[in-house]
């Protein structure tokens, strides 16, 4: 009698330790699981927020070639503005733009005909895992060039840390 | 023998209470895991939706002068929109989550519970571009016009029906004396707007037919001579006044952007809210523009660099001739940074921003007759 019922209670602790067993290998996938959907949804956001940044930093009225009460130009950026850009933005940085941009780097490249690079706005994460660049061809005014405002070529590139 | 069957009776018994108890905890863990689970989905889902209204909203206000109809599905849920010292909220109302903006300016009803979104963006400039406002409603917002005037016109026109692009704002213009007869029929919200000046006044009765919805569902704006604005809401059968009447800041023209914005508004406070993130935005750009230190007509940004180029072409035959409308343009940017900084600082200011504004255009204009660097 003694020995069936400790047999019995033997297998009693059996079942128990194996259904926990399985209860903690089930926690530990759900664990990996979800580890790795955090982060498909951290990239997912990181390439939302570079979007949304690229297409504010395109159709900024800072930035935008402007022609009198007409419509501006598209996809064309005032090199006069450009120039004085940067020292708007870090005056204002903390209390306006870094709301726009957020942990961002803006730089823009005039390709043809001189290479030339202006960089807008930078403002690094302190830990950063990635760097997400959209580059935007763009056509660059410059009104003070000559008699007559000169056009160049380049392009935007809106790089958003994550 | 007895006792052995007795003890095996009670063994069976405890036994079976024992599973019973660990099936019960059993169950009840998993379904308290279930029930969080769906709560977390439910929260994970609002804070998706709240993301991608943000998204939307951001490219339908750069793209300028667009109108999209936006299919939400959304009617179980109710949108809000509100702005406080200079910073606009809007999201999910119970979701806990929300998007919080001091940047962009937007114009709607305080709520929305609308399947369907009309999002309408229209640049403001004063005198140079300074953003874009966004107007959102739904097709289940009704805007009941009063009165005839180019504004209103324009208004209609703006608003027909186009199925092309699909967009719809359910507008109706009635006689001032046929009021009575505006019925609300499936709108969830109505919105008067007075472009006679005089039919909605403090304490004057609330059409019958709307005297059913429920107070902040029935709104009014009454627009007076030289552009000032004044709200009203519905209190029980009567309009009550809600917040002081405003001056728009408006240039006037085609598709006024403060004007459209004061159609949408909810009140007052809601309007100059936004309004401040706009003048925000406008002493920045005169920085751009003017330098730093534009306010003491000392020049900088742009405006250097185009005096700076006169200065150093002499000669050119348009040096002579563009210095002078330069160093005016330098004058009109210094006065209306100033005027835009002493309107941040207090609205009673404001109403000399729309002179000094008007002066920079002019300046601005001259340069451009005589072929000369224009500022913008």
């Amino acid at each position: 009698m003694n020995r069936r019922s400790q047999v019995q209670l033997v297998e009693t602790i059996a079942i128990l330790l194996i259904f926990f067993i399985l209860l903690l290998v089930g926690i530990v996938f759900y664990y990996q699981y979800q580890k790795s959907a955090i982060k498909e949804k951290g990239k997912e956001l990181a390439s939302s927020r570079a979007l949304d940044t690229a297409l504010k930093t395109l159709f900024l009225p800072e930035f935008i070639c402007s022609k009198g009460e007409t419509e501006a130009e598209d996809n064309c950026l005032d090199l006069m503005k450009v120039r004085s850009a940067n020292s708007t933005f870090s005056e204002h940085l903390t209390e306006y733009y870094f709301t726009i941009f957020s942990f961002s780097n803006i730089t823009v490249h005039q390709l043809y005909p001189e290479e030339q690079t202006y960089y807008l706005y930078a403002k690094k994460r302190e830990q950063t895992r990635n760097y997400l660049p959209t580059f935007f061809v763009v056509t660059l005014r410059d009104q003070a060039a000559g008699t007559e405002p000169e056009y160049s070529y380049g392009y935007l590139e809106v790089g958003v840390y994550s | 023998m007895k006792q052995g069957q007795k003890q095996g009776q009670i063994q069976v018994t405890f036994h079976w209470i024992y599973v019973l108890i660990a099936g019960a905890v059993i169950l009840l863990f998993f379904f308290s895991l279930i029930l969080s689970q769906k709560q977390r989905s439910e929260q994970v889902l609002q804070q998706d939706i709240t993301k991608i209204i943000e998204s939307i909203f951001t490219a339908a206000s750069l793209s300028e002068k667009t109108k999209t109809t936006v299919d939400t599905n959304l009617d179980q849920y109710v949108l809000f929109f509100n702005c406080r010292d200079g910073q606009g909220e809007y999201g999910l109302e119970g979701s806990g989550s929300s998007v919080q903006d001091s940047v962009y300016p937007l114009f709607s009803p305080a709520e929305i519970r609308s399947p369907q979104l009309s999002l309408w963006s229209l640049p403001y400039k004063l005198p140079f571009k300074v953003g874009d406002f966004l107007l959102v409603t739904a097709p289940n917002i009704k805007y009941v016009l009063m009165g005839t005037t180019p504004f209103s016109q324009e208004f209609l026109e703006e608003t027909k029906p186009d199925p092309a692009v699909r967009f719809r704002i359910n507008t109706l213009a009635v006689n001032p004396a046929d009021l009575a007869t505006v019925d609300p029929g499936k709108n969830q919200q109505v919105r008067f707007i007075d472009f006679t000046g005089g039919t909605i006044q403090e304490g004057v009765a609330v059409p019958e037919k709307v005297r059913s919805l429920d107070d902040p569902t029935v709104t009014a704006v009454v627009f007076s001579a030289e552009n000032i604005i004044t709200y009203f809401q519905k209190k029980g059968e009567i309009w009550k006044q809600r917040g002081q009447s405003l001056h728009l800041l408006s240039l006037g023209g085609e598709r006024d952007a403060a004007k459209y914005a004061a159609l949408f508004a909810p009140d007052a406070e809601t309007y100059q809210c936004n309004f401040r993130k706009v003048l925000q935005r406008l002493s920045f750009l005169n920085e751009i523009y003017g330098g730093k230190e534009i306010a003491n007509d000392i020049p900088g940004g742009k405006l250097k660099e185009i005096i700076d180029f006169y200065d150093a072409h002499p000669d050119l035959t348009l040096s002579n001739t563009c210095k002078p409308y330069v160093l005016a343009m330098q004058g009109a940017l210094q006065s209306h940074q100033n005027e835009v900084s002493a309107c941040l600082a207090s609205e009673a200011a404001c109403l000399d921003l729309v002179s000094s504004a008007q002066q920079l255009r002019q300046a601005n204009q001259n340069l451009i007759v005589n072929d000369c660097i224009s500022l913008y």
